[in-house]
């Protein structure tokens, strides 16, 4: 637990260094945070939700797949 | 394989690459299928060409460790992810400091009655000095109450509104001092040059408070301008008060309009100064390269003077002995080589080398074994390792008596003060030996000896470290703005001083943390420090380093 503990604080001070929030004031650490924090969970959520449609399209863009799975993205395409 | 420079274990290492290749050979012949003959010859004439490989390999092997080990000097590149971080931070920073300037002004950066006046300062330069310089200025300009040798005496001080002001807490703390140049230890306020200056103002008075053409000239200046001559093996020496003006005010009166002058890249702030107000042609080449020197040098011969095109008046060459900011100890037998075969002077700046490098602490020709006479004019400094001020300028005897009529520096600034001539005079002594010890010979064996295990300690560590290996200025790359305030900040609770560096003094991608090296320094207080930079440097990122390193104690 004391390491789990050690290590993310460790993580978070690499994670504060990085991005220079170590010599902000209070609220411009908040904005920072809030920044990053929402774009990476944009970046993740649309990843999750549109990659696969996106990836089994570019497959049979290309003919590397022979069966055509029914994927959301191709019915609006046709 | 472990010490690189050792001939024997590397030629092993080669035989043991045969063994291999002719293990593997044999192993592939002793297999089931039989030999025939067209397969035996094949694979001989095979084996014969890997020889032939082999032995070119180990040519160039060889060849590539001569030339490894004849340039003592490393300049590791960082790693492409650090490059980008240190971007993204600087991003960071500006886009913040920006909407900080927009909506939150604090009441002491607002200026009143300034209606009508034009702003004094430069607005990005307001900005960067207001809104990103602020976040870390507790790190730089603090001050200190004693003397600065092995260790300091900080005054501690703490900001309650984020870096605007300061206020002194009334606490103090001692530190190991990494920061001051003073490269021979003679920042000291006990001792026998202590005891001369105090000597010095009861006889002399604290200042002189005239030109040295005027009445400021006393028998201590003329003392010290011949011994100057002497320490150096020049044929004269003339001494000013003030090392930064030493050169921004004597190149103007060396060189002038139609004159070319070839400059080094990281040349420090008072030759280009000096350099702007000759209105001399400047012409810069990369740091330390001989290639591109010689490159300017041959274009503009060939080209001659920009608008008219006639041949230059003169061509000047100014280097600086050790680089402040970079570490990096000049190559000056190939520099002395293109003057030789080009025609031109040279006016070497000898600021941090001068008493911290050579054998004998004569500066860098004594380094390189260079008769000082191949230097046209060797310019210096008191303040660094002579724990003084003022600057010196050696050379023929005809080029100081010009200087003696012409020079701004000696016409109209006051000279010198009789306890300040009087501290060089006797730490130059000292150094030469001239007191009946050898005591400084002892201090520059100190500090070569500091200096090597510094800088083996440090890239055992794992840190990158810009220079020369015989460098006392140690500058240690830790690329990202934040990561200077962190490390100095961290380093000072721990109890050591030390001096970081970034952009505007550095480019902005090469944040650095720059370590000068004393003979005062003791072994044990050089391993607190080292051991406080290994904890650090797991903990901060700071080992970016990919070098190879070796696992053996390092001897002091």
């Amino acid at each position: 637990m004391d390491t789990i503990k050690k290590w993310f604080s460790l993580l978070y001070l690499r994670y504060e260094i990085v991005t220079c929030a170590s010599m902000f004031e209070p609220w411009e650490k908040i904005f920072i945070n809030v920044v990053i924090f929402s774009s990476l969970l944009l970046l993740i959520v649309s990843s999750c939700i549109f990659l696969p449609n996106y990836l089994s399209y570019l497959l049979e863009l290309f003919g590397l797949t022979s069966d055509r799975p029914d994927t959301g993205f191709r019915e609006i395409k046709t | 394989m472990k010490k690189s420079n050792d001939v024997l274990p590397r030629t092993n290492g080669i035989i043991q690459a045969y063994g291999f290749i002719n293990g593997y050979g044999n192993s592939h012949t002793s297999n089931d299928k039989p030999v025939t003959i067209d397969n035996y010859t094949s694979k001989t004439s095979a084996n014969a060409k890997f020889k032939d490989q082999f032995v070119l390999l180990q040519k160039t092997f060889l060849d590539h460790n001569k030339a490894k080990k004849k340039s003592k000097e490393s300049f590791e590149e960082a790693p492409l992810i650090t490059a980008c971080l240190t971007y993204l931070g600087f991003y960071f920073l500006m886009i913040i400091g920006y909407l900080n300037q927009l909506f939150f002004v604090p009441k002491v950066a607002t200026e009143k009655n300034r209606d009508g006046y034009v702003p004094l300062y430069d607005a990005f330069e307001r900005f960067y000095s207001c809104y990103v310089y602020r976040r870390v200025k507790d790190c730089w300009n603090r001050p200190i109450c004693s003397v600065p040798s092995d260790t300091l005496v900080l005054k501690d001080r703490i900001t309650n509104d984020y870096g605007w002001t300061f206020e002194f807490t009334g606490t103090r703390t001692k530190c190991i001092n990494l920061g001051s140049y003073n490269y021979l230890g003679f920042a000291q306020n006990s001792g026998p040059c202590a005891e001369d200056s105090i000597q010095a103002i009861g006889k002399y008075g604290i200042s002189t408070s005239s030109t040295r053409r005027e009445l400021g000239t006393n028998t201590l200046h003329n003392e010290l301008e011949v011994l100057t001559a002497q320490f150096l093996g020049a044929e004269d020496a003339i001494v000013f008060g003030m090392g930064f003006a030493t050169n921004a005010l004597n190149l103007p009166s060396l060189i002038s309009p139609g004159c070319l002058v070839v400059s080094d890249e990281k040349n420090h702030a008072s030759i280009i100064l000096g350099l702007r107000l000759s209105g001399a042609t400047v012409k810069v080449y990369e740091h330390n390269n001989m290639k591109s020197l010689e490159q300017v040098i041959e274009k503009s011969i060939v080209n001659g003077q920009t608008l008219n095109g006639k041949p230059w008046k003169k061509i000047l060459i100014i280097l600086e002995g050790v680089f402040s900011m970079e570490g990096s100890i000049v190559k000056l037998p190939e520099i002395v080589d293109i003057k030789k075969k080009y025609g031109t002077y040279i006016y070497l700046d000898e600021a941090h080398s001068v008493g911290a490098t050579g054998p004998n602490g004569r500066g860098i020709t004594d380094y390189y074994g260079i008769d000082p006479k191949d230097i046209d004019i060797m310019m210096g400094t008191f303040t660094k390792s002579f724990g003084s001020a003022g600057g010196y300028i050696a050379g023929s005897k005809n080029l100081i008596d010009y200087l003696r009529t012409n020079s701004h520096a000696h016409c109209y600034a006051s000279s010198m003060a009789p306890a300040v001539a009087q501290q060089i005079l006797t730490s130059m002594k000292i150094i030469m030996g001239l007191d009946g010890t050898d005591e400084g010979k002892q201090r520059i064996d100190q500090l070569a000896r500091n200096t090597r295990y510094f800088r083996k300690r440090l890239a055992q560590i794992g840190v990158i470290t810009y220079g020369h290996e015989d460098s006392p200025v140690v500058p240690m790359l830790v690329y990202l703005f934040s990561k200077i305030g962190a490390v100095v900040r961290t380093l000072t609770k721990r109890k050591i001083a030390v001096v970081g560096a970034g952009f505007p003094a550095t480019p902005i991608m090469e944040g650095r943390i720059r370590f000068c090296l004393s003979a005062a320094h003791t072994r044990e207080q050089l391993d607190y420090f080292l051991q406080a930079i290994d904890e650090i440097g797991s903990t901060l990122g700071l080992k970016y380093s990919r070098k190879p390193q070796d696992a053996e104690t390092i001897e002091y």
